[in-house]
């Protein structure tokens, strides 16, 4: 298993997953518009693969950007006055290939989008829909990353399905900052000593 | 320089010329029919004024009647051809056809004549982009800079231009002069997206001293971007931390580069990508023995991290092998990982490794069945082993140990899959299918298991699969009012579904729709590379050049991948195919080991009439709202809806050759010998011969290519007794040189045995494709059948459950 950061050459490979195991399904330009518009926050699981393009073959993805502007969102007669307007992020969609789950890539690719919409977008906040019924997705929302349910939206999906509007402050990684405990030194040692 | 003047009839009265840009104004706001009638009302009075006519062929073309649009253009050209509008136009024209080569040539002709164009100025440059001239674009994007300094856009487009160029050094004092020069914006004018560009900006101006070599300006740069208190400092920090590491690494400051690289798999472990760069800043990628002491140290350290795991069993041997494979496959089994698998297939290149994590799977299956207790370690082992058994070829085993499982809870949606698998592999097309569908039934909800059983449906061998596919896919998709969901899986680029659909219509023989999906597969492609266009402008826009430059970078590829190169061949073969069987070809109806087709009505009537559009009284049940508020689509009138417009009037031959040529051009050397056979067909043989002088020393040795090669020569010496009887046997022969890799041999067995002596050396070439899998067994007992030849025996025997295809 492999996970990183995606690139514009990975997109074609998301939006394939996307096809195969979601209904909300999108043009590639949607997703050229989130590489390009925030390169930083969507991030890829992939698999060796030996007759794919690049040896490997997508079988996760995570596809999130910043909700717009604020200030922007401000002016708009169309939002409710209890919408929350601080910057914050927005999962446009998440999926794993059914043969790749239950290995924890939803979740390593939910915390690593989560950390760069906070850290480089400064997002706030992270919303996200879900469909009701979707008791897999709920689990990795509520119980594994601690999302709230905000609200029930009636007949949210084109199906007719309920969706539950879900979100989650975020706050930056503390941890991630401290530089010791690195181990720096253990394997250079071993690496000197044979060397 | 003196401007001409202009010609006679371009002067308009002035209350015809307020008519005129009335009509410029209507084109704009895209009221087509109202454009059309100010500019017809305009030509009553002056029928040969140029301007008029291109723009109402402007208008026209956006009607839909693209014919009649261009040759009003042409008309106005003809009538005055030193317009820039006209020339305008026509650029709009070539651009919207995706003619982007046409579209600079007349942009660049219209700025000669209004250099002062800034909107052309701007197009130009865009076209410049979207054809790759690096070097004129440099020009453009100077020009517009000087015309237009307060824009940032101009500075930052100039600097991508230099960057593309190759001259970074320039591109980052670009960036930098701006920077100097440009007015700060109060903080409380500050907006999310200006954060975000000038963040993107930085990036990119730090790329570019990278990739200038100026190692120690883009060290000082990044110190800058880091500082919270520098009035450039960006929030960043991964970008800031991967940049500096690759400096690092490009200079040769190994202890550095392994502090930095170690902070960022502590930020992300489970970048394979990562782990492989700390092995070579440690200088220790050929040591297995210091990688392993690596690797188990930073399994420690991230306790929840894949990778440093399962990397080590790519380089392990023989017992540190063994003792790695079994702590890392059986917690995989015992935590019920359904993909425990996936994990570990691509180690079974490697027999010794195959045979090692078997042991460990068989030890935990052999434990679980003696215990009745470890239900689920029974379980999981024997889905495991029947994907191990598969993969190593034995499909019987395999299918014992799934069949054993799904006996014991039949309710598992993975233990279903991995029998459908296991089917597949052995030729039970038909049962595979079923078993798909069985995990799909376990979990309606579930779209992977529905896109999953709908192949497998694709690939059976049943009259009724195209429809049932149908009729799976549309419980997923956004169907129209035809009530499926073919419509939307083109709409949403669902290159899987088009090239299945494609590939099955082949096989049940009928050309042309296979053509039209084949078609539709490869406009999934033209759609990315126009999808482009838009982002040259939006991207320049954002500030994030390093995406866009990723973008550009990608799309040069595109044509290159193997679905692109998949469904081009599959398009050639069936234009040959086609041509091979058309009544007056010549050379008979009856092609000897190909997928047959049907016969073509080429007298057929292409017109279809368009449905009128019925009142609906049900519009409120069927015009269910999509979250978005969008109603149900209506079902898009289709003009050629058998395919036959691609067939009917059209020079097969020539047809195949263009996509012939484009493969080529792509890098399959298929396409060399697919010009080939075109030309053999057209009995051009010198040209036959030079296409296949021009394939690489490996591809020119191929069998099948160099009996293609005798064929010509022999032609072209008039030796007639060779070459007409090979002429002949080629001309009915059709390689099937398509999709699947086996294929050239089927079609080099099918010419040698027009050769009386090659005979026996056909039925081995065919006996050796039995042995490859299931597929080639199928294909090859196929091609037997049509030479007279019998193989099914023999391929039973290795796959009892084969079925094969029959031609309809
Ligand atoms: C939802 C989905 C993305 C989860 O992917 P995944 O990689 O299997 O998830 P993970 O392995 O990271 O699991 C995360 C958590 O969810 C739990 N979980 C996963 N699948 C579950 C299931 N079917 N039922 C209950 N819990 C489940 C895991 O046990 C884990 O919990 P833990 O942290 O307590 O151990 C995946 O099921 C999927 O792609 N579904 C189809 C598309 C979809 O529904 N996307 C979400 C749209 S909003």
């Amino acid at each position: 298993m492999n996970i990183r950061k995606a690139t514009v050459e990975d997109l074609a490979g998301m939006q394939n997953c996307n096809l195969t195991n979601l209904p909300e399904n999108y043009v590639l330009k949607y997703y050229l518009y989130h590489a390009i518009s925030w390169p930083q926050c969507s991030f890829v699981a992939t698999m060796p693969a030996k007759d794919s393009e690049n040896g490997e073959k997508i079988v996760g993805y995570v596809l999130a950007k910043m909700e717009d502007d604020p200030v922007v969102a401000q002016n708009n007669p169309d939002k409710s006055k209890e919408e929350d307007d601080r910057p914050h992020g927005h999962i446009t969609s998440l999926s794993v290939m059914r043969t790749y789950r239950r290995m924890g890539i939803a979740d390593k690719l939910m915390r690593l989008s989560l950390r760069a919409l906070c850290e480089v977008y400064g997002a706030q906040y992270v919303s996200l829909h879900v469909r009701k019924s979707n008791r897999a997705a709920l689990h990795l929302y509520r119980d594994s990353l601690q999302f709230e349910v905000k609200k029930l939206e009636n007949g949210y999906y084109a199906d007719g399905e309920d969706a539950y509007s879900m979100k989650k402050e975020l706050s930056v990684d503390p941890d991630i900052e401290s530089d010791d405990d690195l181990l720096v030194d253990d394997i250079a040692e071993h690496t000197e000593v044979s060397l | 320089m003196t401007a001409r003047a202009p010609p006679a009839n371009r002067k308009l009265s002035n209350m015809l010329m307020a008519d005129f840009k009335q009509c410029l104004t209507l084109y704009e706001k895209k009221e087509y029919a109202e454009a059309i009638k100010r500019a017809d009302h305009i030509l009553t009075q002056k029928p040969d004024h140029g301007e008029t006519l291109a723009v109402k062929g402007l208008c026209r073309y956006h009607q839909d009647s693209p014919v009649e649009g261009r040759s009003l253009i042409n008309a106005g050209m003809k009538n005055d051809p030193e317009s820039y509008i006209i020339w305008h136009v026509l650029a709009l024209l070539e651009r919207s056809e995706k003619n982007y080569h046409a579209a600079l040539k007349a942009y660049q002709k219209s700025l000669t004549i209004d250099p002062s164009n800034q909107n052309v100025l701007r197009d130009l440059s865009l076209m410049q982009i979207q054809t790759r001239e690096y070097e004129p674009l440099v020009i453009t994007r100077r020009k517009q800079l000087t015309d237009k300094p307060e824009i940032r856009a101009n500075w930052t487009g100039l600097a991508v231009a230099l960057f593309l160029k190759g001259d970074y050094a320039t591109a980052a004092r670009t960036l930098a002069a701006y920077e100097e020069s440009a007015p700060e914006k109060e903080p409380k004018d500050k907006t999310q997206s200006d954060d975000i560009e000038n963040c993107e900006l930085a990036l990119f101006r730090n790329k570019c001293l990278i990739e200038a070599k100026e190692y120690d300006l883009a060290l000082k740069d990044l110190e800058e971007l880091e500082n919270k208190t520098s009035k450039r400092h960006i929030p960043d920090q991964q970008s800031i931390l991967e940049h500096r590491c690759d400096i690092y690494i490009r200079q040769g400051k190994t202890k550095d580069a392994q502090r930095l690289t170690r902070v960022l798999l502590r930020r992300n472990p489970h970048d394979r990508a990562l782990y492989r760069q700390l092995e070579k800043v440690l200088g220790i990628q050929d040591n297995n023995q210091l990688k392993s002491v690596m690797y188990k140290k930073l399994a420690q350290k991230y306790p929840r991290s894949d990778c440093p795991r399962s990397m080590p069993l790519e380089f392990l041997e023989g017992q540190a092998f063994d003792e790695a494979a079994d702590a890392y496959v059986s917690t995989l089994i015992h935590r019920r990982v359904p993909s425990a698998f996936m994990n570990v297939k691509h180690l079974y290149k490697n027999p010794a490794k195959a045979l090692s994590i078997g042991a460990i799977a068989q030890r935990i299956f052999d434990g679980a069945t003696e215990d009745l207790s470890g239900a689920s370690d029974f379980l999981w082992s024997a889905c495991f082993l029947a994907q191990h058994f598969s993969k190593l070829g034995d499909q019987n085993k395999a299918l014992k140990f799934i069949d054993n499982a799904i006996e014991h809870t039949p309710t598992l949606v993975e233990l279903h899959l991995t029998r459908a698998k296991i089917l597949k592999r052995m030729g039970a097309v038909n049962k595979g299918a079923e078993a798909a569908n069985a995990a799909r039934e376990l979990d309606l909800q579930d779209r992977y298991l529905n896109t999953k059983a709908a192949k497998y449906t694709l690939r059976a061998n049943n009259a009724d699969d195209i429809e049932q596919a149908i009729k799976l896919i549309s419980m997923f998709t956004r169907n129209d009012t035809s009530g499926t969901g073919v419509q939307d899986l083109h709409d949403m680029q669902g290159y899987w579904f088009l090239s299945e659909l494609a590939r099955r219509q082949r096989r049940n023989g009928d050309g042309p729709l296979a053509l039209k999906r084949h078609k539709a597969a490869l406009n999934v492609f033209s759609e990315f590379e126009h999808e482009q266009l838009d982002f040259h402008l939006y991207a320049l826009r954002k500030g994030t050049m390093n995406a866009y430059i990723d973008m550009l970078q990608w799309e040069d590829k595109l044509y290159k991948s193997k679905k692109f190169i998949r469904s081009t061949r599959g398009i050639i073969e069936t234009y040959i195919a086609l041509w091979d069987t058309k009544p007056d070809c010549g050379c008979g109806a009856v092609i000897p080991g190909s997928f047959p087709l049907k016969a073509v009505d080429y007298n057929a009537s292409t017109t279809v009439k368009k449905k009128k559009k019925k009142k609906t009284n049900e519009g409120s049940a069927e015009a269910k709202q999509n979250p978005n508020g969008l109603p149900t689509p209506e079902h898009r009138h289709d003009a050629d809806p058998e395919g036959l417009k691609l067939v009917k009037n059209v020079d097969l031959l020539e047809t195949a050759l263009v996509h012939a040529k484009k493969l080529a051009e792509v890098g399959d050397s298929l396409g060399l010998v697919f010009q080939a056979e075109i030309y053999l067909r057209q009995n051009k043989y010198m040209l036959a011969l030079q296409s296949l002088n021009k394939l690489k020393a490996s591809d020119a040795a191929s069998p099948y290519a160099s009996v293609l090669a005798k064929v010509a020569e022999a032609q072209l010496n008039g030796d007639d007794s060779t070459a007409q009887n090979l002429k002949d046997m080629t001309l009915k022969m059709l390689p099937k040189l398509f999709n699947e890799t086996e294929s050239d041999a089927v079609a080099t067995a099918r010419l040698a045995f027009s050769v009386p002596s090659y005979k026996e050396l056909a039925g081995e070439l065919l006996k050796g494709l039995v042995s490859e899998n299931a597929t080639a067994a199928a294909l090859a007992v196929w091609a037997a059948n049509s030479l007279g030849l019998e193989l099914e025996d023999l391929a039973k025997e290795q796959y009892p459950e084969l079925e094969v295809p029959l031609p309809n």
